[in-house]
């Protein structure tokens, strides 16, 4: 913005930005937060509905074969990954003036590092024909192999580690839709994450405003009354009349 | 303008501070994490009925004390037995805004709009405006 040569004309050019901006804010909020209760409403329907499905994979497998005891404990030494991941980065908008956290889910980890993750100690060997047969060293073929299976069965070993697996080894289908709507809901709470933090972004630049707004303020008061002290001060000086 | 990324992203995780239920459900998703060889616990709190205050206040402490978790979900009828402690951690990680505290709705009670901290904070500034 270029300067102005009168600086009671730039004073209020600034004052009407601040305001103009701080009235954009407002109206941002207020739809952030209409934004909020819709998708928090949206996270209680998918909640709902993933505790039906709980409800009826419990009373399919009986109420001890779905609870807190298939969950891992404190106590147990088996470590658990988690297969949703949140990446949080730093966001801006608004030409950098309004700057937040904005979260997202990190795509699924690869299969070297599920391979790395488990504790089992036992490796999986599987013994591809048409690998073996291009070269006739077998040790060479490890490595060939571990790779292929590595590539192979990457779906296979998600689904080892696929938390559904703690309530049995063929779970029902009501609980495989619960754990469908549980999936859905995380996405809705990463959403949920990402308004909230742009809200408080938008607080943030508010109060900042408001803060600059009363400085300016303060600082055109203090210059109306030192002007005023030099005018009163002026008309005190003046010799008083001599009347003869 | 749409929003831009400025800074390279942190992976991090979501803890779970719930009843049986939700904890179940949101493990059941692919949140639950732990790893006793780094001396990392779970990152989910189960909220029973004869769960003590205290108990519940060391978990959430315990979660809100790590530094590889970025969200907390707790169930609102648990919050509201610790509004104290969150208001106490709202106000720390006023600069990073990390953890993220997020209210849930819960099993037992529907989503109350006007219990929410974030909307009635948001109340509060516009009123004041």
């Amino acid at each position: 913005m270029a300067p102005f040569p009168n600086k009671d004309s730039d004073e209020v050019l600034d004052k009407s930005a601040i305001d103009e901006e701080l009235s954009d804010l407002a109206v941002d909020l207020l739809l952030l937060s209409q934004e909020l209760i819709n998708t928090k409403l949206k996270l209680e329907t998918l909640s709902k509905a993933g505790w039906m499905e709980m409800a009826k994979a419990r009373y399919i497998m009986g109420p001890s074969s779905v609870s807190v005891l298939q969950l891992p404990t404190q106590e147990s030494e088996k470590p658990v990954c988690a297969s949703a991941t949140l990446d949080v980065s730093q966001c801006q908008r608004n030409s950098g003036s309004v700057r937040y956290n904005y979260y997202s889910l990190c795509p699924p980890s690869s299969p070297s590092e599920e391979q790395t993750s488990g504790s089992d100690g036992i490796r999986l060997r599987k013994f591809d024909i048409n690998v073996l047969s291009e070269d006739g060293a077998a040790g060479s073929k490890v490595e060939k192999v571990a790779a292929a299976a590595a590539g192979g069965s990457s779906a296979g070993r998600s689904s080892v580690n696929d938390p559904i697996r703690w309530f049995g080894f063929m779970p029902p289908m009501p609980l495989r839709q619960s754990q469908n709507h549980f999936k859905s809901a995380v996405d809705t709470v990463v959403e949920i994450a990402n308004i909230q933090s742009e809200i408080r972004g938008v607080e943030d630049r508010i109060k900042f405003l408001n803060r600059t707004k009363k400085g300016k303020m303060e600082s055109k008061v203090e210059g109306s009354i030192s002007t005023q002290d030099l005018e009163e001060e002026k008309v005190l000086s003046l010799e008083p009349l001599n009347i003869h | 303008m749409p929003a831009s990324k400025y800074k390279n992203g942190e992976q991090r995780m979501i803890g779970v501070i719930g009843d049986e239920d939700t904890c179940t459900g949101f493990l059941l998703a692919g949140v639950g994490d732990k790893n006793p060889k780094k001396g990392l616990g779970p990152n989910f709190f189960v909220v029973e009925k004869m769960t003590k205050q205290a108990d519940i206040e060391e978990g959430f402490r315990s979660l809100v004390s790590r530094d590889d978790i970025a969200v907390i979900l707790i169930c609102q009828h648990i919050a509201n037995d610790i509004r104290y402690l969150i208001d106490e951690q709202t106000a720390i990680a006023s600069k990073s805004a990390l953890p993220c505290i997020l209210e849930i709705p819960s099993k037992q009670i529907a989503y109350d709009g006007s219990k929410d901290p974030v909307l009635s904070k948001l109340r509060q500034f516009l009123g004041e405006k």
